[in-house]
């Protein structure tokens, strides 16, 4: 056949039904008395048909939870690290500061710790919730419908 | 009236919730999304946790665009590719590769159990699996896309912003490509 490589072109949208009719009925004709594009799409078939049937990754409950929100969980987080990271240079620049220059002011001192308390806790808390409400066993427990 | 996470405690921790007035409809189509859209990051990323935000991310995306994109058969198109974009930016992140992702390690699902016919089909998914994980990534992609996700040609167009004849002379590359590697291993010809 003189237009096989025209054909086999085609074999994969021909697989797929993305052909018109006119292009499938051609492929159809030319299959019919060609072993070769015969046995191309056989093999063609077969890798479709195995990639269809790979196995499929599922998420575990921690990971189905956290997609179970509809709000931006990463921006509380965000928030939580940006918070506690701040508070740490505070603490570590007062460290530096104290060292340098031997003078303390409490207040400072609190507030910077506050700083940092608060943002761990923050994230600390964002954490246990996600982890809570996976471990409740059915999915659309929180849907009232 | 459906709350679709609990208010309150969450709102205590930061985590703004909201409640929507929606139907069984839309919590199965979300549940689909979530399903689809996961196993679709996992393909990109090969981490589960990466790939669970991506799906997140997506998915708010899609909740504050619903109005626009209402709820016509498409907009899986759009959920993947605002999924794929966000699953681009965590991988330009990070340098290294995504690993072996469908099936790292143990035989795929849906064997046929103790039978000769199932192993032979076991020892061929294997070897598919290992040949598309070494693929060129949009030839990988694309296959994916097409055979695994069952998205139409438009679909994919959408999903990779590229042209629908672009979707099909790509597809055909991939499978011939796919074919020559896994020549030996299809015995259509014995
Ligand atoms: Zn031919």
């Amino acid at each position: 056949m003189n237009d096989c490589s025209h054909i086999e072109e085609s074999l994969s949208a021909y697989l797929d039904g993305e052909l018109t009719q006119q292009d499938r009925q051609r492929v159809e004709l030319h299959a019919d008395q060609c072993d070769r594009c015969t046995q191309a799409l056989a093999e063609l078939t077969r890798i479709r048909e195995g990639i269809s049937q790979l196995r499929q990754p599922e998420p575990n409950e921690i990971q189905w939870s956290r997609m179970m929100r509809l709000t931006a969980t990463k921006t509380s987080r965000g928030v939580g690290w940006i918070a506690g990271i701040a508070g740490g240079v505070v603490l570590a620049g007062y460290a530096v500061y104290e060292f340098a220059t031997d003078e303390t002011t409490d207040a400072f001192f609190k507030v910077a710790t506050a700083a940092l308390a608060g943002g761990v806790l923050l994230l600390l808390f964002s954490v246990l919730m996600e982890r809570l409400h996976a471990r409740k066993s059915d999915r659309y427990k929180d849907v009232e419908l | 009236m459906v709350r679709l996470y609990p208010t309150g405690v969450g709102a205590a921790a930061g985590v703004l919730t909201y409640e929507v007035d929606t139907d069984r409809e839309l919590v199965a189509l979300m549940d689909d999304y979530r399903r689809r859209g996961f196993v679709f990051a996992m393909h990109m990323l090969g981490n589960a946790d990466d790939a669970a935000d991506a799906v997140q991310d997506g998915l708010c995306a899609w909740w504050s665009q619903r109005g626009r994109v209402g709820q016509s058969p498409d907009s899986i198109a759009w959920f993947f590719r605002v999924v794929r974009n966000r699953c681009v930016d965590q991988l330009r992140k990070r340098s290294h590769r995504r690993h072996e992702v469908l099936s790292p390690e143990g035989p795929p699902d849906r064997r046929d159990p103790a039978s000769a016919a199932g192993d032979e089909r076991d020892e061929f998914l294997a070897r598919l699996q290992n040949e598309l994980d070494r693929m060129d990534e949009p030839l990988r992609e694309i296959l994916l896309l097409r055979d695994f996700h069952d998205l139409t040609y438009a679909d994919i167009a959408e999903v990779l912003s590229i042209r629908v004849g672009t979707v099909m002379s790509r597809l055909h590359r991939a499978r011939s490509k796919l074919r020559e590697r896994m020549k030996g291993n299809l015995c259509a010809d014995e």
